[in-house]
């Protein structure tokens, strides 16, 4: 049974929606798969991450990132100089790290990373059907036992199904026509920044 | 064929971009647009990390090349056309058609129902 630690710091914006995202993941994870350890909002601080990270094998993240840190300046939760202790899998929902800190897996054998290599943009609209894609995408991976691979891939399909919701059913979310096709192109434009690297055949 | 119409999209088009003539047509409609968008200061696309763009800021973006999201917000508009199976110059004309009637839909929703106070 590996460990698993949540860590969503919050904030404003599409920030908050992804603590929402993964308080439901963890509702999703069946607790005789694995052991969870979630830092939201306030708990979610360095020294609570640093107590954390070693006891628990894979790390899933959601909120603000840069290339090489998770987190939002000064509250950085994972970067170059601990990132090494998530001995499993990270899972970043946040832009960019892919690039960094995705970059350190990739050759690895045992440990794999799934996250954005770019900017992550989503339609503010409701209902958000964006964050039900990443819900939904992530749910085998915490759910099924899939590999990371699978993953990735189930996390793009989502989106891809997401972005085109805006557009089919724009007239039951009350958003025009130039709206739909802005949110669908936001949510395909977030599929080419998704990027699986390491040991991308492992589960969680 | 309409740009509205279903069209499946695997991620695997080719990357269009747009040049300069393009997408200032593109901008310029844009602008247009959000300027008469009944919600054109209200939140519409957020980047995780906690911010959050305006129909508004979405237009100054997209004509503003040193604009920290301009990439961000033109690459939107990019992958829209990339994948449309007529091609991306009709694509194009397309969304600008389409951006001009909502803002004369907006325009006309304005002049029958002013803003109060």
């Amino acid at each position: 049974m590996a460990d698993l630690l949540f860590v969503a710091p919050g904030g404003s914006g599409a920030a908050a929606f992804l603590v929402t995202a993964s308080s439901t993941l963890q509702s999703r994870t069946p607790s005789a798969s694995h052991a969870i350890t979630a830092l939201h909002l306030n708990a979610a601080t360095r020294a609570a991450v640093d107590a954390a990270i070693r006891s628990n094998e894979s790390l899933l993240y959601f909120g603000h990132a840069e290339r090489d840190e998770l987190g939002d300046a000064p509250d950085i939760v994972v970067d170059l100089t601990n990132v090494g202790g998530v001995s499993g899998v990270i899972v970043a929902m946040g832009c960019h790290s892919a690039a960094g800190l995705g970059a350190t897996f990739h050759g690895s054998t045992q440990r794999a990373y799934l996250g954005f290599d770019d900017l992550i943009r989503i339609p503010v609209f409701a209902p958000n059907r964006a964050i039900e894609a990443f819900e939904d995408g992530l749910t085998p991976l915490v759910a099924q036992a899939a590999s990371v691979a699978d993953a990735r891939d189930a996390l793009d399909a989502e989106l891809i199904a997401a972005a085109g919701d805006y557009l089919r059913l724009r007239r039951r979310y009350g958003i025009t026509d130039s709206e739909a096709l802005d949110a669908r192109d936001m949510l395909r434009s977030d599929t080419l920044a998704l990027v699986a690297s390491g040991a991308t055949a492992r589960s969680l | 064929m309409s740009i509205l119409d279903s069209q499946d999209w695997s991620g695997e088009n080719e990357r269009i971009h747009l040049n300069a003539d393009q997408l200032e047509q593109l901008a310029s409609a844009y602008h247009e647009w959000a300027a008469a968008h009944p919600r054109s200061n209200r939140p519409y696309m957020a980047i995780v990390g906690g911010t959050e763009l305006t129909p508004l800021e979405m237009a100054d973006a997209l004509r503003d090349r040193d604009s920290p999201w301009h990439d961000a917000v033109v690459g939107i508009f990019e992958v829209g056309i990339s994948g449309f199976a007529k091609g991306p110059d009709e694509a194009l004309r397309q969304r600008i058609e389409l951006l001009r009637r909502e803002t004369e839909e907006f325009r006309s929703d304005q002049t029958r129902s002013p803003a109060l106070g």
